[in-house]
């Protein structure tokens, strides 16, 4: 790892400077709401904010993007090899990125997903919690990789961590608005850090996963009652992989394109087989299904955003607090 | 790099429908595979979906024409082409059986997998003990590899039984040409009906409803667990652990049929929460 520092009035410079690396991708603010879009001018750009509504998981991983395209039965991949910069990623949507590398980048690899990921620069930005995160308890508070480089914010300036080569290079093009770190930067890094590991509320989730399994029907129907099977907790989801697979023709009715999108277990057709069975039915199997990928098997980074967006108000941690009593 | 998305282009070479509503395929196409694993079948303009190879010799396949691919793939003939991706999956533990008795107990299209067990164990049939065969169908217009089984029935090889739901005239006269070989019920009475060796591997395959019948039979009758495996369905979308469609259990046992499975045996079945 390698430290730096840069003063805040020199982040516009940074900002312009990205660009020679590839498209950038940053918090954008519209509607009130924070999501990652193109950005070009950096007057677009909020630095500052506590969480995006959709996670920055679509720049990697598009909610909809042709796989193959055919013609007849001939299947030819279509592959996207643009350049990107995503900055300004919260820790835990870092993590998020790492647990997803753990399913696509396992053989065999998905390549839409590795080849984005790999031609993607990733710079962290430190967050702003609030009373909706948990991220303490997923052990997604601070990360030390999946970034080449990250952005702490210590008031009147940033302190830098670089972490790749590649995120050097990036470092070194623009060498002066950086600058070394003393022992005061240092000091103000790890208070800044303290303030924001203060502010997240501290949550225990031991022996959850088996609490899931132990739990009856009856449990779960007291959630499930109020889910109205939007599958927002799932759209808003930084670590949810699920993905449906559906071909569209052209108009000549022998070529297209095969599509791929995100898909919800929280809706009814994802347990579905060709017979007209359904694995998970009923709302209280794919509520409790939801929460044994999220808490039983982990994959959770605690960014609160399920609990957020929900429309019927279903908190996340309420559902483990009862799980315990 | 390989592109595990990319289908392979591959010639039907014959056809036939079996039932009113599944069809038969066979495939020009080398695969190295396993009985009991699957293909994810490709039709352009239609879609994907898993589809269990029903052979040993060759590549062929057995469609029951229930949604949108499957319609699709009804409609193609011999000379036309349909994509492939595969085979993915575990299979069924054929090495493991080597040397022991074996069952194999289908019921409806859950004959398709087996009959590649069957083929395999024909095609190295020194290798394995007594082998029976329980096949339950609806009526006789359901029932698939009609002639080849009939054929089977001949031989001394498997010890071939049907259960059948719906008796007619047809399965009146097969019970006078083979006695004891056709019963009426599900295909759970024909353990009450032939004598078997509760030492055998089963390997089982059928609709998701099965599954807990068997089960239960087998344990009343003292069968072991760890001798026991099925093959399950579920949607998988894309056969490489990534789409999750086919995810059971929960926390920290949960399986993936596509990458873990698809065939579990009856331990399993206890240690992961609802696998059946």
């Amino acid at each position: 790892m390698k430290f730096l520092k840069l003063k805040k009035d020199q982040i516009e410079d940074f900002f312009d400077s990205i660009h020679s690396f590839g498209i950038v991708y940053a918090p954008v603010k519209s509607d009130g709401k924070i999501s990652f879009r193109r950005a070009q001018n950096f007057s677009d750009v909020s630095l500052e904010y506590t969480r995006s509504q959709i996670p920055p998981k679509h720049v990697i991983l598009p909610m909809e993007e042709p796989i193959l395209k055919f013609r007849e039965e001939e299947y030819f991949e279509v592959v996207d090899d643009e350049n990107k910069v995503l900055l300004g990623v919260h820790h835990c949507d870092i993590i998020a990125f790492k647990m997803l590398d753990e399913v696509y980048l396992q053989p065999p690899k998905d390549i839409y997903y590795h080849e984005r990921i790999k031609r993607t620069l990733i710079i962290g930005l430190s967050c702003i919690p609030d009373n909706y995160c948990f991220c303490k308890a997923t052990n997604s508070f601070y990360t030390s990789d999946g970034f080449d480089i990250f952005l702490h914010d210590c008031g009147d300036f940033y302190f830098v961590r670089v972490a790749t080569p590649r995120g050097l290079k990036v470092t070194e093009n623009s060498k002066n608005l950086f600058e070394k770190v003393d022992e005061k930067d240092m000091e103000l890094f790890v208070k800044a850090e303290k303030e924001r590991f203060e502010r997240v509320k501290g949550k225990n989730l031991w022996m959850i996963g088996d609490l899931i399994e132990l739990r009856d029907e009856n449990f779960w129907k007291i959630f499930s009652e109020r889910c109205l099977n939007c599958g927002n907790c799932t759209l808003v989801c930084p670590t949810c992989q699920c993905f449906e697979v559906y071909d569209e023709l052209e108009e000549d009715l022998k070529s297209g394109n095969r599509f791929r999108r995100w898909d919800s277990c929280m809706l009814r057709a994802h347990g579905l087989v060709a017979d007209g069975h359904n694995f998970r039915e009923r709302t209280e199997e794919r509520l409790r299904n939801r929460l044994s990928c999220k808490l039983g098997e982990m994959r959770c980074v605690g960014c609160g955003r399920c609990t957020v967006y929900c429309p019927t108000g279903i908190d996340i941690l309420e559902i483990v607090r009862a799980l315990k009593e | 790099m390989e592109n595990e998305f990319l289908p392979r282009r591959v010639r039907i070479e014959e056809t036939k429908m079996m039932t009113s509503l599944e069809k038969w395929f066979k495939l020009d196409a080398q695969l190295d595979f396993k009985p009991g694993q699957f293909l994810e079948i490709s039709v352009a303009g239609a879609g994907e979906a898993p589809i269990s190879i029903c052979s040993w010799n060759g590549v062929e396949i057995c469609v029951r024409k229930v949604g949108r691919v499957s319609s699709a793939l009804h409609q193609r003939e011999k000379g036309d082409f349909i994509g492939i991706r595969g085979p993915y999956g575990n299979g069924f533990p054929m090495k493991e059986i080597e040397g022991e008795k074996l069952i194999l107990v289908a019921g409806g299209l859950g004959m398709a997998p087996l009959r590649s067990v069957l083929q395999y164990v024909l095609k190295n049939r020194k290798k394995y003990g007594e082998v029976t065969f329980f096949y339950g169908i609806k009526c006789l217009e359901m029932m698939l590899f009609r002639d080849e089984l009939l054929k089977l029935m001949e031989e001394e090889n498997v010890n071939l039984h049907i259960a059948y739901e719906i008796e007619d005239e047809e399965i009146r006269n097969l019970k006078k040409r083979f006695p004891e070989r056709f019963h009426k019920g599900m295909v759970t009475t024909l353990f009450e009906k032939v004598k078997v060796n509760t030492e055998s591997f089963v390997v089982v395959c059928g609709p998701p409803i099965m599954y807990k019948f068997v089960l239960k039979k087998m344990e009343e009758l003292g069968f072991y667990k760890e001798r026991i495996y099925m093959t399950l369905e579920r949607r998988m979308k894309c056969g490489t652990g990534k789409c999750r469609h086919c995810v059971v259990g929960i926390g920290s046992s949960s399986k993936l049929i596509c990458r873990d499975g698809p065939v579990f045996s009856a331990i399993d079945a206890e240690l992961i929460r609802e696998l059946v």
